[in-house]
């Protein structure tokens, strides 16, 4: 008998584009140090922190969704409107913890509304939350109408001190970020619901017939993914004491890619909260650098395009290669028949 | 005017030989001119000949976009990359006729890019079997952002003005778009019926292994009806950029989701094998007319964004509880 070899470390843990991710963002951070003295300034690093802990707290639900093969479009609406309610009820005079409940209960609702449609009517899940982020911007611009541009800008105190609060230059928003996103991590690789989150999403005829209740759990995820967009858009409301129309614009593009070359796969069955985060650092690294070298806010579309499209063809061709194609046929120089 | 567009649907769907193809149209028909007979009755600046003329003049540019996209839904895969390449099109158009190029040339090339987009997404689904919504959330990125450059470079320069004639031109008192959207959907009506393409096309979005077993040459058709997706897209362009006379950041923006929504609505679904034409054309004319009719009505152009993405979700939910009850 041939021993099979054990698989490689990153192998085992399944951390392998995880690493990869890391690595490039490494060598960009190194990059960026070198090229711009302003990198390291702490106004610079507080920014970057400021950008991560929001994004993360975001991409944790989604990439909850990505573990068993959905997305949810909705979030960045989700995370505006949540801050937008909290900030509405908080001006007109309740205490702070009712703002914050209200502000949750808006984005829990949105998520359950997404779940019901999804993982109950069986209705395509990118139409879905496509089509309540344009309901929710719809309903944001019309709450918003008069508004001045800043939107709502007094809170009380005790709020905005829950944004601002820091331990010697660490935004206390990022610590709380990262150790959510440790809880998340520890969820998925020690308890049986995590786990059987990536075996819904790997092969899902096969975990409907152990037991598991894949419409339940669909729903529980797409009300998880409301319920941290809600959260991240009231720390962040409490962080730049700011509510307006523009909060969490385009956001949900960012986090998807994020997820993406973070390790999850469209197709489902893949993924890791660490990969989340390392995939937030990625994408708010590549802004930073683009806003550093004063690169023209286009061009930061182009090449955010161009990564998507770059990592949703590799992760087609390692499919592809999955299912036994040599490289050969696969990039087509020679005809299938002959190779192999 | 209307009635020009209106007559030929119920005509079409007579002879109903073939059992649900195109049985959509007489009902959507019907709703399409209940609502204009409604917004007619009730509000006395509707009926006007010059705003049925600006909704119609609406509709013939949009329509030229979603001739290639309702094709691309028959083979059971989606291409959201329209309202970016319709963008990049126009705007590049404009650019070179800026920069001194002749008429021809410069929509040649913008068309001749539309094309090379959409060979690019057809190539990359057929080639490495990629999700096409995944693959064209990207190029609908990346081709914006292009777009974005271009129109950010040009600033508010308006296009030179036998451009912004284009759109304009009339043939015996139409406009010249009109004419092509009549002219395209009875082209379309022969083909849908005619065609052995369009059967392989429906066969190819029932069932794609089925359809490679029986020889037709899958990964070709396809890769033919994205580039006809972009081109067709390009070609909306050109006529909207003479529209709107200049270089605009904002121009197809969500265009792609108006199109799946005017598709389904017409006939066509995601789950692919279906798709019909002058059901697009007519759920175009039918999202027109609901939002013109809440412009009459007042109601905040804000609203339109909610209105939109609620007509998507339910004629998608309506897609899928149909289509789950015929399988």
């Amino acid at each position: 008998m041939t021993r099979i070899p054990k698989p490689s470390f990153l192998r085992r843990q399944r951390l392998e584009q995880e690493s990869l991710t890391l690595g490039f963002a490494l060598i960009m951070a190194l990059a960026l140090a070198i090229a711009s003295p302003a990198f390291l300034n702490s106004n610079n690093l507080a920014s970057l922190q400021t950008s991560i802990a929001p994004n993360l707290i975001v991409a944790l639900g989604m990439m909850t969704l990505f573990m068993i093969g959905r997305f949810d479009l909705s979030v960045g609406a989700v995370m505006g409107i949540s801050g937008i309610t909290t900030a509405i009820v908080l001006d007109s005079g309740y205490p702070m913890a009712v703002g914050i409940m209200a502000g949750l209960a808006t984005g829990l609702a949105i998520g359950a509304f997404n779940g019901f449609m999804v993982a109950c009517l069986k209705i395509n899940h990118l139409i879905v939350t496509l089509g309540v982020l344009y309901m929710t911007r719809g309903v944001i611009e019309v709450i918003m109408v008069g508004a001045k541009l800043a939107g709502f800008t007094s809170f009380p105190p005790a709020f905005t001190a829950m944004g601002q609060w820091g331990l010697g230059g660490i935004s206390g928003l990022f610590l709380f970020a990262l150790l959510l996103c440790l809880l998340f991590e520890l969820f998925l690789r020690l308890t049986f619901p995590g786990r059987s989150l990536l075996f819904l999403g790997g092969n899902p005829q096969a975990a409907e017939a152990t037991g598991l209740n894949r419409p339940k759990i669909e729903f529980l995820a797409f009300m998880l993914s409301g319920g941290l967009a809600a959260l991240a858009g009231i720390l962040m409301t409490a962080r730049v004491g700011m509510a307006n129309r523009y909060m969490g614009e385009g956001l949900e593009m960012q986090i998807f890619i994020a997820c993406l070359i973070g390790g999850g796969s469209i197709a489902g069955g893949k993924g890791s909260y660490l990969g989340a985060l390392i995939g937030v650092m990625f994408i708010a690294l590549l802004t930073n650098a683009f806003n550093l070298l004063t690169v023209p806010s286009e061009w930061q579309a182009v090449v955010i395009g161009a990564i998507l499209v770059l990592v949703v063809v590799v992760d087609a061709i390692m499919v592809l290669r999955k299912s036994g194609r040599p490289w050969r046929t696969l990039f087509g120089l020679r005809p299938a028949h002959i190779g192999s | 005017m209307t009635m020009t567009d209106t007559r030929p649907a119920p005509q079409d769907s007579k002879p109903a030989r073939s059992p649900g193809f195109g049985a959509n149209i007489l009902p959507l028909a019907v709703i399409t001119l209940a609502i204009f007979a409604f917004l007619a009755l009730t509000r006395e600046n509707f009926a006007t000949a010059q705003n049925l003329n600006s909704i119609l003049f609406g509709v013939s540019i949009d329509f030229l976009a979603i001739v290639g996209f309702t094709y691309v839904m028959v083979m059971r895969e989606i291409d959201l990359s329209v309202g970016s390449v319709f963008a990049l099109t126009g705007t590049l158009t404009g650019a070179l006729l800026v920069s001194g190029w002749g008429f021809w040339p410069a929509a040649g090339l913008a068309l001749a890019v539309a094309a090379f987009i959409g060979f690019v997404n057809g190539f990359l689904v057929v080639r490495f079997n990629i999700n096409s919504l995944m693959l064209t959330i990207g190029t609908m990125l990346l081709v914006r952002g292009l777009a974005n450059v271009l129109a950010n470079g040009l600033g508010g320069q308006t296009y030179p003005r036998e451009f912004r004639q284009l759109a304009r031109t009339n043939i015996f008192d139409i406009r010249l778009t009109v004419i092509l959207m009549v002219v395209l959907v009875l082209l379309a009506w022969a083909f849908q019926r005619r065609s052995a393409l369009f059967r392989r096309m429906c066969f190819i979005g029932e069932n794609v292994k089925s359809a490679t077993v029986h020889g037709i040459r899958v990964g070709r058709i396809r890769i033919l009806a994205f580039m006809a997706s972009a081109m067709t897209a390009g070609l909306a362009g050109i006529f909207t950029a003479s529209r709107i006379t200049s270089a605009d950041v904002r121009m197809g923006l969500g265009l792609e989701f108006v199109m799946v929504t005017a598709a389904i609505i017409g006939g066509a679904s995601l789950y692919g094998g279906k798709g019909d034409l002058r059901g697009s054309a007519l759920g175009l004319l039918l999202l027109a007319l609901v939002l013109n009719g809440m412009i009459m009505y007042d109601v905040e152009p804000v609203f339109q964004q909610f209105v939109i993405g609620f007509l998507l979700i339910v004629t998608v939910a309506f897609d899928t509880v149909m289509n789950r009850r015929r399988g």
